[in-house]
């Protein structure tokens, strides 16, 4: 993805999401948007791979 | 449609034949599609032909295929095994149908080869306004950024700079080698780079992977995450946060620092909400959550759905009118409509809140004589009692006290109960803390019966810091009982007095409010908290009580001692020593003489205040 694209919060929040369901139980917000950056960056830099 | 006849070729009886079998095989599709397939046999054609004819069919076989053949512009001859197939359209030849699906509406939204350019945003301008205002992220131009140290500067490539180039990627091959064969590998591999920066867009990639926060603030998501998180921690947190509070689908929802998805968190019922509300009622002060869930729903913490469900509690009642937060980190309380107040009734919290709002205004100098790291450190905190505090049982809010106590949990919370124990005395209280509010100051109360059976105004106090979050030890040095008349407000009659009182604490001889030291304060009028709101007005009447008469009966002037007046401010109303010192240089009337104070009051108007004024002096002559 393109990171003029990318707005943050809401793009890929679902995966976030699917993530922090999984582990079955509250995540501490700030490891939580650690994890949301390791998202995000997977998105763009996959996009740079391409 | 039926007029497009097609043209046949072929000699007359091949035309006509052709024209027959394409009417035959149009009707055979007539409720077709216009362009859909039409197939028919060779083998059907002949056997039909043959009977109507009555002619040899392998003949007439020959003569069909011989003019559909000739007629191949409209009819599509395929072979299929033994069988001959002629294929047409009601338009007459078949032609495959060719779907355009370059412009889909799925294929442009997720699967954009190029997706469509967001060139400049500054450039699309919009005449509409939203019905509902709404946070956008602020573009700011690349030049801007660049000028802001925000993004780095880039190249032009069109202009040869090999050197910036070099510079620039021997720098990054820098970071990576390491230093021992810096000198060796830097040249080489600087070349190398340097073609491979011809070769692919380095730069255009640096820009690619530069995201921007709602705030306007560019982060690098090539950098690690530790590096953006140890910069930028705090300001992601407060995007991350205010992000999740905008979505629209509450996908994720958090209490305190927890997150978890809205989905999985449970719900509770109208019958489950009252067993709650009576059971803190019943007990008749804010419980914790974790014994809301043992004593309730009977959930064990060694269930694996206890932290969920432990979430779930909060949150869902976070969210309900009916129920308060007043916990904090580490101890989530609740408390409930009914239950009973905590601290004075005599001063309503909003006067309170404006009586401590010096603190907000910048008078606090409650950290002159010990910082806020150390208070941390030790965990305690010492502190000597005015007459105010301990009248109504109040401690301001003071940043000394804010370094000791715990912050809201809650970003909207306005009180946490915490419970301060005395060991002296095997006894515990619940006091009330209520937050600084805009320029409203925050105080603590409930302490008014721990205060009034123990310590006496002047008193010297010691916080501290238990295990507990939510828990605090109040000491004080206690001595041999100790007799004195001391300031008291005789509440019946609304006027202060002197009275015998026997105490046993260490106290501060100058902040000790006795007779001997303040027997002028007799005369102070116990004004209602709308005027001793008015600092500058209680003031003056702090001064001209306490004051040493030093003028005439027609010009009137008092004079005292900045301590004098310190302790006696803090009669009627908080106030710290900063804040009296701007009081008393803010107003003409107050002038400053060696040491003391010395003000003169306006010349009075009416001659009704004029005998008001010689009563006082009766008073004190007294």
């Amino acid at each position: 993805m393109d990171a003029k694209n990318v707005i943050f919060g809401e793009t890929g929040l679902d995966k976030l999401v699917q993530m922090l369901r999984a582990s079955g139980q509250p995540q501490d917000i700030a490891k939580l948007v650690e994890r949301y950056l390791e998202i995000l960056r997977d998105l763009v830099l996959a996009e740079e791979k391409r | 449609m039926s007029d497009n006849k097609p043209t046949f070729a072929g000699s007359a009886e091949q035309q006509a034949l052709a024209e027959q079998i394409f009417q035959l095989m149009k009707a055979q599709g007539s409720f077709y599609a216009a362009d859909a397939p039409i197939q028919q046999t060779l083998d059907n054609l002949a056997d039909f032909f043959a009977a109507q004819r009555k002619a040899d069919r392998a003949r007439v076989a020959q003569e069909i295929d011989t003019a559909l053949s000739t007629n191949d512009s409209v009819f599509t001859r395929e072979e299929r095994g033994d069988d001959v197939i002629y294929v047409i359209s009601r338009l007459g030849a078949y032609r495959p149908r060719q779907e355009d699906t370059s412009h889909m509406f799925k294929q442009r939204l997720y699967e954009p080869e190029n997706p469509l350019p967001v060139d400049d945003i500054s450039v699309v301008v919009t005449t509409t306004r939203p019905a509902l205002t709404t946070v956008e992220p602020v573009f700011i131009s690349d030049y801007w950024q660049q000028q802001a140290g925000l993004t780095p500067v880039t190249p032009n490539l069109g202009v040869p700079e090999e050197e910036a180039e070099a510079a620039l990627i021997a720098e990054e091959e820098v970071e990576a080698a390491p230093a021992a064969e810096e000198e060796v590998e830097a040249a080489p591999a600087a070349e190398e780079e340097v073609e491979a920066a011809k070769a692919a867009p380095v730069v255009s990639s640096i820009q690619n992977t530069m995201i921007a926060l709602p705030n306007g603030v560019q982060i690098d998501l090539r950098r690690p995450v530790a590096d953006l998180v140890a910069q930028y921690g705090p300001t992601l947190i407060a995007q991350f946060r205010s992000a999740l509070e905008s979505d629209p689908l509450r996908r994720i929802v958090t209490f305190g620092n927890d997150a978890y998805p809205e989905a999985a968190v449970e719900t509770f019922g109208k019958n489950e909400l009252r067993r709650i509300r009576d059971y803190l009622i019943e007990t008749g002060e804010p419980m914790l959550d974790s014994q809301i869930i043992s004593d309730i729903f009977y959930h064990n913490p060694r269930q694996p759905d206890y932290e969920t469900f432990r979430f779930a509690l909060d949150y869902r009642l976070s969210r309900e009118k009916d129920f308060e937060f007043v916990g904090v980190e580490g101890a989530r309380l609740w408390s409930t409509k009914g239950m009973p107040a905590i601290g004075t009734k005599r001063v309503k919290a909003s006067e309170m809140g404006q009586l401590t709002g010096y603190l907000e205004e910048g008078f606090d100098d409650s950290l002159a004589d010990q910082s806020a790291d150390a208070i941390r450190k030790t965990g305690t905190l010492s502190h000597i009692l005015t007459f105010f505090e301990w009248e109504y049982g109040m401690l301001p809010y003071t940043k000394a006290l804010a370094a000791l106590l715990p912050t809201p949990l809650l970003p909207d919370q306005r009180t946490a109960v915490l419970r301060f124990e005395s060991p002296q005395h095997y006894s515990s209280t619940l006091v009330e803390l209520r937050y600084p509010t805009g320029n409203r100051g925050g105080w603590v109360q409930g302490l008014e019966e721990f205060f009034r059976e123990h310590l006496v105004p002047g008193a010297l106090i010691t916080i501290a810091r238990t295990a507990e979050p939510h828990i605090f030890t109040l000491t004080y040095e206690e001595q041999a009982e100790t007799q004195d008349r001391l300031l008291v407000l005789d509440e019946k009659k609304n006027k202060f007095a002197f009275a015998n009182v026997s105490y046993y604490c260490a106290v501060d001889a100058d902040m000790l409010v006795n007779q001997q030291q303040y027997g002028r304060l007799r005369n102070l009028k116990s004004l209602p908290m709308s005027e001793r709101r008015k600092a500058d007005v209680t003031l003056e009447h702090v001064f001209e009580t306490v004051g040493e008469p030093v003028g005439t009966r027609s010009e009137p002037r008092y004079r005292a001692t900045t301590d004098v007046l310190f302790v006696a401010l803090n009669v009627l109303r908080p106030a710290s020593r900063d804040y009296l010192t701007h009081l008393l240089g803010d107003n003409d009337q107050f002038e400053a003489d060696n040491g003391t104070w010395t003000y003169a009051p306006p010349p009075e108007e009416s001659a009704e205040d004029e005998d008001e004024d010689e009563d006082l002096y009766d008073d004190d002559e007294e």
